[in-house]
């Protein structure tokens, strides 16, 4: 009998029936969490198609499609000869192959079972996948964690909460909409899984945990750059627990396990190799590693010695070990076995460090600081329940919740500095924001009382259910809040592809801009196979996804000089830039141009950054105050500056722009600036020809005109056309003499 | 072999070379077979066909059929059919007053049909400058004195106000327009126009005016900066230019050159074949690059042989490499082998990384020119370019770019291989032996309970 009716007339329930109706729900929840965090992410698909977004993307999925159709050590060997030209790139060595492993892996699974998915489709929608497990891994860190928060009586729903948080936060949706192919999309997935499977093996001591970390570790590793987080997250999570006296052989089990495996199998991956044992960034991790054997000597004398004989032992001993660990390390950096930090590291620390030292990082949109309107953007009310969460990680401080609260504290502050870090930040905010409801669920949501009669009635209980009642409808009300300003703000921010373009008529109805892909497919139709097109560095990814051609940089930054040299060929005039291109091998030239449309990102926006890229290599050949007016103005227009006007940039964005006036004044829609009819129409180029202007000009595509067959200078040239003789004035310059570089 | 071939080569070209006084030469490049002569009937003494008889024979034993048709404004002449092809192969013109050449021939039109491979003979002379001949020549970087301008030398010119009407003994400055075995002892230059030339590379200076002399306004009446357009050695009486698709033009200062009383034949003739493409080319047969091993012998192993049709062969650092490159040259009835040492391949990517001057190896179809060189220890794009280009030769400029790529995974060589890494193999082998002996010791050894002797020591 399943249930059965006692003598007192109370349903007795079989406890095994009611184990599973408890699991139907968590599992109906857990189904409804993924559905939620998926179709979210479909936004994009559904508005647009399936297709990859934006940059970094591009590259991999090239990378995924290169891993698709060779065997994996072709993948890892693999020297990519149509990026960088002409240095090319040694891909596999400078990739983290997580990302495609994974999809290839899928791909190749579910072709084995007979489901023969495209790899685009895969990629696609591998972010929305990974998203629903995310959801998982926090729901049992959560439950991990809220086993230790004291009077917190509900964990399970805590954790729900947090895992529900978690799958539509749009922190975290801005890096794994569908189409969004990029590393973090399963990183975070990893870093999740990996702080869960750490709470684990610190709490339980664990080998076998440790080991599961180390292994995620590992897979973190291969998949992103931001592994480091981990790295220092980790050692920094142990050192505070040994300040504050926790030491115990949990801890010391856990983290020696994790490291030493964890270390050997990153060095496993060819981008990473030595750096762990060579970089400054990872040298915590080493150091906690070394402090803990420290303290494990430190414990077993502590307990064979005399108390005075301790003491004296380790303030000996201590400052022997540190002076030596500084001086090593200080030593070490100086001769160079060390890795001196990295500027990406110093732009942590001091957010105007970038633009003065290093213009392509700072030159990335998402390295800029955070406005503090993006937190609530990005996380919406959970922005001030994760203080309370913290508070609650605050009250009791076990070795679990100080693991949250360095988290938070780090994520925080990283967050502030860079906006894409907000990433990071995201996981530990659904954490808290889950504790924090868990708890005022435990407090306000219980209404047994009301029910229960044998209570006994106390003045007062009314308001008590009024408050309780009150505190619930504004939660609940916030809830709702939360998921409809997540989903409006998935729908309307994050789901742009970028790639595409959407816009409103005046009439209201929307029109799909695709000038990218009508250029790139130009390109790749129109162009002989191994022509080589010049871009800034930001298309570098998408012509060679798209477009399938070699392209001089992309997005992948590793050469500064070749950015520059790029970036000076745009910046200087033609007489320079021809020699310049010549030299590289330049086939064709790409720029992106919004003036027509007022699409502000556009080249011109962000020519200032060549001029400054090469500016650092070339200060001498160029200087970024010529772009500006004597008043300090960035001006495009019959104002603009000499230098501007000449540049090859400019040309090349205004070239016949006038034309699209017919007699009155262009007018630049992105800078709002005119410019004059007879002025726009003097607009030259002489040593490349224009052959492809997209729909709505935003992208223009240029050819290097061949060397004049007679030898003669393209300017030149160009410059006699232009001031085309009469047959008079011709036949009169043949009977004088010439003004020449005679020859003797 | 090598030897049969060289043995077969020679009696060909013996062969050759004895039939050759029957054999007309010709241009291996000729499409049409025609030279179109233009002249003005205005500036001719005698009419144009019994002056210039033996040039134009000249031409028909150089395998042109020539084309003698009058320039004038309203002439109905063209280059070129309605499809846009080449009716003639070369154009050869002579002073003329004419305001245009024909009615559809202007500068653009010279420059068009230069730019298809058609070649040039542009003949001046101080009686008459033809404007849209000038302006092509202009283009090109020759300046020929306009009327009026009188080329003159005090100092050796013993005419009537020191005209310039003979150069003895010109020197030729180039050998492949001009053979050294062509042996002229006086020059006639009548009505001799000079061009001053401008810095531009495709030029080739062919004959110097005499330090001594000048070219003046002779309305002006004197001599100053002004009113000369030439002094000492700027002038030129002689030049040609070879574009970069091979099509020559040659500049000559005065028609006497060429006409029947003071033609030097072997002189003429030398021209016309350099213009008519007959002369001074040659062409790359092949161009070649293997890997080889350190010895040269070619290596047939490759990790994919279908990637190897399409993209070459795989190289990677520091891998050898043997270039070659065929080169021939045309003697006017066929291709022989062509003879050089100074014929160099740059191995660069940006910046060359080797300037190798290739040796001669062997006559196969042609003159093979190789070597054998090690790809240095930089991976990236590089690039075997064969950049010969030499005044008056045709050019050859041939460049392929291979991938170098880093070494493999598995290429390097096993740290076992590595003396150096020894004592860290053998500390690494140590450690784990000692730990095992640790461990094996200490499951032996520990038959007490450890509280027991921390109690002891409490």
């Amino acid at each position: 009998m399943l249930y059965s009716v006692d003598k007192e007339g109370y349903v007795r329930v079989d406890s095994s029936l009611l184990v599973a109706f408890k699991l139907l729900l968590e599992t109906a929840i857990f189904v409804s969490i993924s559905f939620a965090a998926i179709s979210s992410r479909l936004f994009s698909v559904i508005r647009f198609e399936s297709i990859i977004h934006e940059f970094d993307p591009w590259f991999n999925f090239r990378a995924t499609k290169y891993l698709v159709s060779h065997s994996f050590y072709q993948f890892l060997n693999w020297f990519d000869d149509k990026t960088w030209y002409p240095l090319g790139r040694v891909t596999g060595g400078t990739l983290y192959p997580g990302l495609m492993v994974t999809s290839s892996v899928l791909y190749h699974f579910l072709h084995k079972i007979g489901l023969p998915i495209d790899v685009r489709n895969i990629c696609v929608l591998l972010a929305p996948a990974f998203s629903s497990i995310t959801s998982l891994a926090t729901f049992l860190l959560t439950w991990e964690i809220s086993d230790t928060v004291k009077g917190l009586r509900y964990r399970k729903t805590s954790a729900f909460f947090a895992a529900f948080f978690m799958s539509i936060v749009p922190g975290y949706i801005s890096r794994s909409v569908a189409g969004s192919y990029d590393n973090e999309a399963i990183a975070i997935t990893l870093l999740m899984v990996t702080f869960y499977l750490w709470i684990k093996s610190v709490r339980l001591g664990s080998v076998f945990y440790a080991s599961l970390t180390a292994i995620t570790y590992f897979y973190m590793v291969s998949a992103w750059g931001g592994y480091v987080f981990i790295t220092n997250m980790i050692p920094l999570h142990v050192f505070i627990l040994l300040l504050m006296g926790r030491f115990n052989y949990k801890l010391y089990t856990s983290y020696c396990t994790w490291y030493v495996l964890g270390t050997v199998m990153s060095m496993q991956i060819p981008f990473v190799g030595f750096l762990p044992i060579r970089s400054n960034d990872h040298m915590s991790a080493l150091g906690v590693f070394g402090l803990l054997q420290f303290v494990l000597v430190a414990n077993y004398l502590k307990r064979i010695l005399s108390p005075e004989k301790f003491h004296r032992l380790m303030i000996a001993s201590g400052s022997i070990v540190l002076t030596l660990g500084i001086a090593g390390l200080v030593l070490a950096t100086k001769i160079g076995i060390i890795a001196p930090w990295t500027g990406r590291f110093y732009s942590l620390w001091d957010t105007s460090y970038a633009k003065i030292h290093i213009p392509i990082i700072a030159s990335v949109s998402e390295h800029q600081p955070t406005p503090w309107a993006s937190f609530f953007f990005d996380m919406n009310f959970l922005v001030w329940l994760f203080p309370v969460g913290v508070f609650i990680c605050f009250q009791d401080l076990s070795d679990e919740a100080v693991f949250i609260i360095v988290y938070s504290v780090l994520a925080s502050y990283f967050s502030g500095v860079m906006i894409r870090l907000i990433l990071t930040l995201s996981p530990v905010v659904c954490v808290c924001g889950g504790l924090t409801v868990g708890k005022l669920c435990s407090i306000y949501m219980d209404f047994k009382d009301i029910f229960n009669s044998k209570a006994q009635k106390v003045s007062g209980a009314i308001f008590d259910t009024f408050s309780k009642l009150l505190v619930t409808s504004s939660l609940i009300f916030y809830l709702y809040y939360y998921v409809y300003h997540c989903t409006w703000v998935t729908s309307n921010a994050y789901s742009s592809p970028s790639v595409v373009l959407a816009s409103r008529n005046p009439d209201g109805s929307s029109t799909i801009i695709d000038d990218f892909r009508e250029a790139y497919y130009w390109l790749r139709m129109n162009t002989a196979d191994d022509s080589k097109v010049m871009a800034w560095w930001d298309y570098g990814y998408q012509i060679g996804g798209m477009a399938d051609r070699t392209t001089f940089v992309d997005n992948n930054t590793w050469n500064n000089t070749h950015i520059a040299t790029v970036g000076k060929a745009m910046a200087v005039d033609e007489r320079q830039s021809e020699v310049i291109m010549r030299r590289l091998g330049v086939d064709y030239v790409l720029v992106i141009f919004g003036g027509v449309l007022g699409y502000s990102g556009d080249d011109i926006n962000k020519f200032l950054w060549m001029v400054r890229i090469s500016e650092g290599i070339w200060p001498d050949e160029v200087s970024e105050r010529n772009y500006f007016t004597p008043g300090g103005a960035y001006r495009v227009d019959d104002l603009a500056t000499p230098a501007m006007k000449n540049s090859l940039m400019y040309k090349m964005s205004y070239y016949r722009f006038g034309d699209l006036f017919q007699g009155r004044d262009a007018m630049d829609r992105v800078r709002q600036q005119r410019l004059s009819a007879q002025y726009a129409e003097h607009i030259n180029l002489d040593v490349l020809e224009e052959v492809f202007t997209s729909e709505n000009w935003i992208v223009r595509i240029y050819k290097l005109k061949d060397q004049d067959t007679f030898g003669r200078d393209l300017i030149d040239l160009g410059e006699q056309k232009r001031h085309q003789l009469g047959k008079k004035a011709l036949r009169k310059k043949t009977r004088s003499k010439p003004e020449l570089d005679i020859r003797i | 072999m090598i030897f049969n071939l060289d043995l077969f080569l020679y009696v060909a070209f013996a062969l050759v070379s004895s039939v050759q006084a029957v054999v007309v030469s010709r241009s291996p490049y000729a499409i049409t077979n025609k030279t179109l002569v233009l002249y003005d009937d205005n500036l001719e003494e005698q009419s144009f066909s019994s002056q210039y008889s033996s040039f134009l024979k000249l031409i028909e034993s150089n395998g042109f059929e020539a084309v003698v048709k009058q320039a004038d404004s309203s002439a109905d002449i063209t280059l070129f059919d309605r499809f846009g092809n080449r009716l003639y192969d070369n154009v050869l013109v002579f002073p003329a007053k004419a305001r245009s050449l024909s009615k559809s021939i202007n500068q653009g039109i010279l420059e068009q049909f230069a730019k298809k491979g058609g070649n040039f003979l542009f003949v001046s002379s101080n009686k008459g400058t033809q404007t849209d001949s000038s302006l092509f020549l202009n283009q090109l970087g020759i300046y020929p004195s306009p009327k009026k301008y009188k080329f003159i030398d005090y100092h050796n010119a013993n005419t009537e106000q020191s005209l310039v009407d003979s150069i003895q003994k010109p020197i030729f400055l180039n050998d492949v327009i001009v053979p050294i075995d062509v042996e002229v002892d006086q020059l006639a230059y009548k009505d001799g126009s000079v061009s001053i030339l401008n810095n531009n590379e495709f030029l080739i200076p062919l004959l110097k005016a005499s330090d001594s002399s000048v070219t003046y306004d002779i309305d002006r009446g004197y001599i100053s900066s002004e009113s000369t357009w030439h002094s000492g050695s700027q002038g030129f009486l002689m030049a040609g230019s070879q574009a970069l698709n091979n099509a020559r033009t040659l500049w000559i200062g005065s028609e006497s050159i060429l006409s029947n009383s003071d033609i030097n034949e072997q002189l003429v003739d030398s021209l016309l074949k350099w213009v008519f493409q007959i002369d001074g080319i040659i062409k790359a047969e092949f161009f070649n690059h293997t890997k080889v091993d350190r010895e040269g012998n070619e290596l047939n192993v490759t990790r994919n042989d279908k990637s190897l049709a399409e993209n070459g062969p795989d190289y990677k650092v520091k891998d050898f490499c043997k270039f070659e490159i065929g080169i021939s040259q045309w003697n006017g009835h066929q291709w022989v082998p062509y003879n050089s040492s100074d014929v160099q391949l740059e191995f660069s990517m940006l910046d060359p990384y080797y300037r190798l001057t290739l040796d001669f190896q062997e006559v196969r179809e042609a003159a093979v020119y190789g070597t054998i060189f090690q790809i240095p220890d930089q991976h990236g794009m590089f690039t075997f370019r064969v950049d010969y280009k030499r005044p008056g030769l045709s050019f050859i400029d041939e460049s392929t770019v291979v991938p170098v790529r880093h070494l493999a995974n598995d290429e390097y060589p096993r740290s076992w291989e590595i003396t150096n890494s020894w004592v860290y193999v053998t500390s690494f082998f140590a450690v784990v032996a000692a730990w095992l002996l640790f461990v094996f010791f200490y499951i032996l050894s520990a038959n007490k309970p450890v509280e027991s002797q921390e109690k002891k020591n409490n």
